[in-house]
């Protein structure tokens, strides 16, 4: 038992609950509350096992773990980042739409009673 | 035929274009995008035939487009104009435009083009971002045209009838193009002139604002 993991096991364990959390409170969508507990999962067997993600690493053709991590975390921000924009466009959108809907109705009412 | 113009705080040059427009006994309809200068309070002297839609905060050009074109369906007319508020496009164009469409009824669309025509005062940096944007959308539309940010173009009662864009900023130009390109809309081009001047280059499209706006479109194709 490496004693010295147990800051972040505790600290996983945390952001799992959080995630969950999150979820059924409607703050969170399931499909990204299941992708951000698998990373944080994937994280912890990681530490825990660190010659994991070197033969993962060397399965994908990639020299090193490190380089699996950062791609990993790439892939996962250019994920999150999509899916925050496209709910800010949806929310810019909706509101673009409701206030021209306005001046329609307005328009109609003073041009075409 | 109706004129949309969409107009944000364009208090210095408002009065002059839609005067000159009802003036030549065209019907004008601006679409006040929550302006916050004297905008509103001009139009609102200028009065019938004027049509005024007035959106309760700023929205966007392509936003107040799309707020024109809902109410072009209301008023029906034979044809739509778009044309810019800060004095960039010619009347004589437009007229000459909706004569050319007139003689072709199985056009459905004629975009103005400056690279057909001329520009006068046309700074080098807006002429290579104008010809980046034509390459991009020559590829992401298939269309084969040589202007694709002129906001003067003449739209017919069959096609500004059934036809629908989303975008509420400046890429609205795009995605138009876009749907002439998906809907398999007859277009074509015309030559026509933009005059630039000091407040047209200050309103318009600003050269920093090219890259947001490209990124815009990428975000839009993702």
């Amino acid at each position: 038992m490496k004693f010295y993991l147990v800051p972040v096991y505790i600290t996983c364990l945390l952001l799992l609950i959080r995630f969950y959390r999150q979820w059924k409170r409607g703050l969170l969508s399931l499909s990204f509350s299941i992708l951000f507990s698998a990373f944080i999962l994937s994280a912890s067997i990681t530490l825990t096992f660190p010659p994991i993600l070197d033969s993962l690493a060397n399965f994908l053709g990639l020299d090193l773990g490190v380089q699996l991590a950062f791609f990993i975390s790439i892939v996962t921000l250019f994920l999150l980042c999509k899916s925050i924009l496209v709910r800010i466009r949806t929310n810019e959108r909706k509101t673009a739409s409701l206030a021209r809907s306005i001046s329609t109705i307005n328009f109609k009412k003073e041009y075409l009673p | 035929m109706l004129f949309i113009i969409a107009a944000f705080n364009e208090e210095a040059s408002i009065n002059r274009v839609v005067t000159e427009l009802t003036d030549a006994g065209q019907s004008v309809l601006v679409v006040n995008d929550g302006s916050t200068d004297k905008t509103a309070e001009i139009l609102a002297k200028i009065g019938p035939p004027l049509y005024v839609a007035t959106h309760p905060t700023n929205l966007g050009q392509g936003a107040s487009l799309q707020t024109g074109l809902v109410c072009a369906r209301l008023l029906n007319p034979d044809f739509v104009i778009t044309f810019d508020a800060d004095g960039q496009h010619s009347l004589t164009d437009a007229l000459a435009m909706i004569a050319f469409m007139d003689k072709s009824p199985s056009l459905q669309t004629l975009l103005g083009s400056r690279f057909l025509g001329s520009t006068i005062n046309m700074p080098w940096i807006r002429w290579l971002m104008l010809k980046i944007a034509i390459f991009y959308t020559r590829i992401s539309s298939g269309l084969r045209i040589t202007d694709t940010h002129n906001g003067l173009r003449v739209l017919r009662r069959s096609f500004y009838q059934k036809f629908n864009f989303t975008s509420p900023g400046m890429e609205h130009a795009s995605e138009i193009l876009d749907c002439i390109g998906l809907l398999k809309v007859s277009y074509a081009e015309f030559p026509v002139t933009i005059t630039y001047n000091s407040y047209s280059l200050a309103k318009g499209q600003r050269s920093s604002q090219a890259l947001s706006l490209f990124f815009r479109l990428i975000e839009e194709k993702l």
